[in-house]
């Protein structure tokens, strides 16, 4: 009964109730605070999880930006839900116990909560942890060891853990990494290694030469690259969509009728001494991706709430004076070309698309890492233009 | 125990008491302002102690920074957005209860 | 650790999809019914991390100390479905946002948000074709001329 899993318990005793009320509330504005409060428990559950990029981003997309959007469109749309005839829609209710029945019919089999030996830790994930993919499977264009490096000694997995032992009748998994057929089986962590040293700091030796320990953001840029290029791609696509389904062309322009307030002495004050702190915030938040919890998804989220704080504040006339949309919308296809546009030039300089390396060819370590760094910043523009589009499209007044 | 656990725990305990009480006060007020009064004030209170406890048992002076500005942008930005709640109601002719009306529902 | 404590948040991923999938299929508000989804897909990111978690785990996060030796001798835990989940959930925000915006588009052609309701106006609608003895194609195209 460790403490994760006491405080697992009593936040999702909470969630669940939540959701309950979620469902079953009929005010609108009302539900919409509670999935803003829920989205704040489940960050909680992911801080307790010890995911801290998962915690950061469900705490600002979830309660952050998805509050505004339900209150954008509830004001355009009804305020209670339509009175039902029976409280309780059996049919559904017996759809979704017979469901949620064979479902956990289903959980029998998975392996127990945090189980060291369960077979999604195993295959590649050990050499993505240890960002040794390239460096020892000697991928073509990558970073080589230094001489003399064992490999067996640093960065690898090569300790059972004393209280584990090894199983030999074990045969639920049949493919087995490079890693696990040297009888390196569990991902714990030993090294003091031939270090690579910089004036000033020392990293050691791996893909990215140690400028990225933070090994989420290196796979998500890196080692799945691909897949974080279409889901930016993804976002940009929602943005366009709220631009053609919301956005009626004005007679007079885009500057229209709307309630700042600017009148507010100490709201005007205290969002003026905030904003140029959010903005900072956000864009410390994108960089130091790498390093720590955050990236290009968290940081233009928080760019975007210190542009719909100012436009809260001051009136959307005022935001399209300092951001104009030719402007946001320039920019939000701006960052999914830095992000193919990196691609491209790695394709360009004879490496394949997406392989940083070709970016620094005396040191292809620091490659990657450089690589890293753009596309984050290019997520990083796409996510903020495109959550303030998505805001001044849904906050606009009906036209027809 | 050393001296910095010591001082940690009062003020998570400061805190976490000061939370509480605010969250009861939230369900025994019979109105909106005295609702807002009690979760507003004791919100504030409670997130900033509650972060400045944890500067004393943080190893590096990095992080102890950066508590303690995120508890001086909280001690602005909880009692603004309270302010902001109130002002709003306020501007929408809600009427504050007084002594003798029907009030007390959550 | 063995038995319910090993594997009840499993059951609490499935507790919250059903709870989700029930509010898509009985309540005929589409802002409940969008809301009710978000609530479905984050039964499946507390499944994803529930798996990705190790005993004695830390965050994902080398921390290093400037010989480059490790500062924290233990398991990390696995980051892969952290990085998985992170794209879900910028998608389940995108998918919200452009479900709200037809909700909105929604309003302003039926001028009511309850699924039944919509329903109802439409087969309305289509009788009224029915009963005038035009198809469809003409119908809209008598509609583009009116509004022309």
């Amino acid at each position: 009964m460790t403490a994760v899993i006491l405080i697992d318990t009593f936040l999702l005793i909470l969630v669940t109730i939540t959701a309950v009320a979620i469902i079953e509330v009929r005010n609108l504005y009302a539900s919409a605070m509670l999935t803003s409060v829920y989205s704040l428990l489940m960050a909680l559950v992911w801080v307790n999880m010890h995911s801290m990029d998962v915690a950061f981003t469900e705490a600002a997309v979830g309660g952050g930006i998805s509050t505004i959007l339900l209150i954008g469109t509830l004001v355009h749309t009804a305020r209670e839900e339509k009175p039902q005839k029976s409280r309780v829609h059996w049919k559904a209710a017996a759809v979704t116990a017979l469901c949620g029945a064979a479902l956990i019919y289903g959980t029998f089999d998975m392996p127990r909560f945090g189980d060291p030996k369960a077979p999604i830790h195993h295959y590649r994930v050990p050499e993505m942890m240890a960002q040794t993919v390239g460096f020892i499977n000697g991928t073509p264009g990558k970073q080589k060891p230094p001489e003399g490096f064992d490999h067996t000694e640093y960065r690898s997995f090569n300790n059972t853990v004393a209280d584990v032992p090894a199983d030999p009748t074990d045969t639920a998994w049949r493919e087995r990494s490079l890693m696990a057929q040297h009888g390196i089986i569990l991902p714990k962590v030993n090294g003091h290694a031939p270090a690579h040293v910089e004036p000033g700091h020392t990293h050691p030796p791996d893909d990215f030469n140690g400028h990225v320990p933070n090994s989420v953001t290196s796979l998500l840029a890196a080692y799945r690259g691909y897949d974080t290029m279409f889901e930016t791609t993804v976002i940009f696509t929602a943005g366009v969509s709220l631009i053609m389904l919301l956005r009626r062309p004005r007679r007079e322009g885009y500057l229209q009728r709307s309630a700042p307030l600017v009148d507010q002495t100490i709201l005007r004050v205290v969002g003026k001494m905030s904003i140029p702190f959010i903005l900072l915030f956000g864009l410390y938040v994108i960089t130091h991706g790498e390093l720590g919890p955050g990236g290009g998804f968290q940081g233009g989220v928080a760019v975007a709430c210190a542009f719909i704080l100012f436009a809260l504040i001051f009136g959307r006339p005022a935001l399209y004076r300092v951001l104009p949309p030719p402007v946001s919308d320039l920019l939000t296809g701006l960052g999914v070309l830095v992000y193919s546009g990196t691609g491209a030039a790695c394709l360009l300089l004879g490496g394949q698309f997406l392989d940083y390396s070709m970016l620094d060819l005396a040191s292809p370590g620091d490659g990657e890492a450089l690589g890293m760094t753009l596309v984050e910043y290019g997520v990083g523009i796409t996510v903020s233009m495109v959550m303030l589009t998505i805001f001044n499209q849904l906050a606009e007044e009906q036209s027809t | 125990m050393q001296w910095n656990h010591i001082v940690t725990t009062v003020f998570l305990a400061l805190g976490c008491v000061v939370s509480l009480t605010g969250s009861y006060g939230l369900l025994r007020m019979p109105d909106f302002y005295t609702r807002l009064h009690t979760a507003g004030k004791t919100d504030s209170l409670g997130q900033v102690l509650i972060f400045l406890g944890l500067v004393f048992v943080t190893p590096d002076w990095l992080t102890q920074c950066k508590l303690i500005m995120v508890a001086l942008i909280l001690m602005i930005a909880a009692p603004t957005a309270t302010h902001a709640i109130t002002k709003a109601a306020h501007l929408h002719d809600l009427r504050p209860w007084t002594k003798g009306d029907p009030g007390g529902e959550p | 650790m063995t038995g319910v404590l090993g594997i009840y948040n499993y059951w609490i991923y499935v507790v919250l999809m059903m709870i989700g999938l029930y509010g898509v299929i009985a309540k005929p508000n589409l802002i409940k019914q969008a809301i009710a989804l978000g609530l479905f897909q984050t039964g499946i990111f507390l499944y994803y991390i529930s798996m990705a978690v190790i005993d004695g785990g830390t965050a994902p996060i080398w921390t290093t100390i400037d010989d480059g030796a490790q500062k924290f001798q233990g398991p990390y835990d696995n980051p892969l479905p952290h990085v998985l989940i992170l794209t879900a959930i910028v998608v389940s925000v995108s998918v919200l946002a452009v479900a709200l915006a037809l909700i909105i588009n929604i309003k302003r052609r039926y001028g009511t948000i309850e699924a039944d309701q919509i329903e109802l106006m439409d087969q309305e609608d289509r009788l009224a074709e029915f009963q005038a003895g035009q198809t469809l194609d003409a119908a809209d195209a008598a509609e583009a001329r009116h509004h022309a």
